[in-house]
């Protein structure tokens, strides 16, 4: 599903990033992505979202090499992948409703559909209320879930998210695990980059823990 | 038995009426769609677009009723002549004179109501010809005994075709001096007023338009680097280019229409208001005025806005996508 051979990133007049990393990560796993500030965790994600090339080494995603993905075909592939970021990149003038409804619109689902798939989702991050309000008059914690929301929305076979709990109390960080669990339930392999420990203890799953660009250790479930 | 049948139907209409405020919601929520891109800056486009616009539909206007002014002088004049008999050298006697000149126009007369294509030939009076010469030389010509030529009207047949070489030198051989004014000069010079009218006018909406072309270019570029962080998020949750590229092209057709629509409004009401003190010429009626523009100018003008909003659409598409590329 996703293997990663002897990958390298180094950004533009800057440091290397991440260094040599080669893992695997079967369909339908569940993994955390932990390890210090600055480790890598976000370089790493972003060449799972397809935001970045990596400068060495290769990447498998869904059964095919990145790199021979033609620019025409990656928005396709994208879509099979959803993402929290950790700054959410919400649309400011776009209501909760139509940024979590943006990648169906982008996937051209009937407006049927949206609707319905929209309004529960919304609901189910206790958001129900808030459907037409604008991010600018959220709170953090509500940013987040429409985050959320908007990354789990098209049920993607691949899902990353930054820190998605750092912004919401303990309650509702529990509940936003039991959501990515039942994704993971359905098929969907999950990625999430923390640095709560206390998510890794009480949902004990496969660990890959970065130092300065390095996969220290990949602990399994 | 009864009330539960009833509590059924009032359950149905309960779910139906549900159903349909849901669509209705769907249906407004879809209407009012915000787009993807905050509209920030489209107010200087539908400015530029009504400038532009106006311009256009202004030169396009000022053609029109050029034009249609130019084919009613043409059609005045044509299916006319003017024979002219110069006045002759002074006779040693008044009646030996008027003689004289009495048989020239009689022949002339008869040369041309025997000539083919020409339906009527009537001379005018000399008052008639002191009217007409009295705007350059003031009154009182006829009552003053000067020399006034003969003028001879003459009308063609509608389907007639003349010779007017030929006429010219049958009309030298019964009254010699005769001159035969088609009004060519007058004619040709009209076509070509309105030629230049008309390749002016193109020009100015040629030029027009790629300005408005250019001014979409800079502003869809300004949107584009505004959006930059907005285009990067699109494309990593699945858009294509052709998806981002479209919203901005939809956004530039928007803006465009509405400022087109302002720019032609405001053209309109400018070109009323200038020929509404437009001089009264001598032939036929007020030759400038918004009457002139028949139906198919009216019909190019007011789909100045669709032409500008198609423009504005291409212009922005092609902008989005070229710049698009670029981005991983």
């Amino acid at each position: 599903m996703i293997r990663f051979e002897r990958v390298g990133l180094r950004y533009e007049h800057g440091a290397e990033a991440l260094h040599d990393l080669t893992f695997e990560l079967p369909e339908g796993s569940f993994h955390f992505l932990t390890g210090p500030s600055g480790a890598g965790k976000s370089s790493l994600l972003s060449l799972l979202y397809l935001a970045r090339r990596p400068t060495s080494g290769t990447i498998s995603l869904f059964g095919r090499e990145v790199a021979d993905v033609a620019r025409g075909d990656l928005p396709f592939l994208r879509r099979r992948i959803g993402v929290v970021f950790q700054d959410f990149r919400l649309l400011d003038h776009l209501s909760a409703f139509d940024n979590v409804a943006l990648p169906l619109r982008i996937a051209r689902r009937p407006e049927a559909e949206i609707h319905a798939n929209v309004s529960e989702l919304l609901a189910w991050v206790g958001l129900g209320e808030h459907v037409d309000a604008r991010p600018s008059t959220l709170s953090g914690g509500q940013k987040q879930r429409v985050a959320i929301a908007r990354a789990v929305v098209t049920r993607p076979s691949l899902l990353l998210a930054d820190e998605p709990t750092g912004n919401v109390d303990d309650r509702m960080a529990v509940r936003l695990l039991h959501l990515f669990e039942e994704l993971n339930k359905i098929g969907t392999t999950i990625v999430i980059a923390t640095h709560n420990e206390g998510l890794l203890a009480r949902f004990r799953r496969s660990v890959l823990r970065l130092d300065a660009g390095v996969l220290a250790c990949a602990e399994g479930s | 038995m009864r009330g539960a049948m009833m509590a059924k139907a009032m359950l149905t209409i309960n779910d139906r009426a549900a159903s349909l405020a849901v669509t209705a919601r769907e249906l407004a929520r879809r209407l009012g769609r915000e787009p993807v891109f905050a509209r920030d800056g489209g107010g200087v486009l539908t400015w530029i677009a009504a400038a532009m616009a106006m311009l256009a539909a202004l030169a396009l206007g000022a053609a029109f009723i050029i034009d249609d002014a130019s084919a009613r002088w043409r059609q005045a004049l044509t299916g006319q002549l003017t024979v002219e008999l110069p006045p002759l050298a002074p006779a040693s006697d008044a009646i030996a004179a008027s003689r004289t000149e009495a048989d020239r126009l009689a022949a002339a007369l008869a040369v041309l109501r025997d000539s083919a294509g020409i339906a009527r030939a009537e001379p005018l009076s000399r008052a008639r010809v002191a009217a007409l010469v009295e705007p350059w030389l003031g009154g009182g010509i006829g009552a003053a005994g000067l020399p006034l030529p003969q003028l001879i009207d003459v009308r063609l047949s509608n389907d007639g075709t003349i010779d007017i070489a030929a006429l010219r030198e049958r009309l030298a051989g019964a009254a010699p001096g005769a001159i035969v004014d088609d009004h060519r000069s007058w004619t040709d010079g009209l076509v070509r007023l309105a030629n230049i009218g008309l390749a002016a006018a193109i020009s100015i909406v040629i030029l027009v338009a790629a300005v408005a072309a250019l001014s979409v270019v800079q502003a869809t570029r300004a949107r584009l680097a505004l959006h930059r962080e907005a285009i990067e998020l699109l494309h990593l949750i699945g858009a294509t280019d052709q998806y981002i590229a479209r919203e901005f092209a939809r956004d530039a057709l928007i803006v465009a229409f509405f400022g087109a629509v302002i720019g032609v409004a405001s053209a309109a009401a400018f070109g009323a208001a200038v020929l509404a003190g437009a001089p009264d010429f001598a032939i036929g009626a007020p030759a400038l005025h918004l009457g002139a523009i028949g139906p198919g100018g009216w019909l190019v003008l007011s789909s100045l806005p669709l032409w500008t909003a198609a423009l504005a659409l291409v212009t922005a598409w092609i902008t989005a996508r070229r710049a698009l590329r670029r981005a991983l």
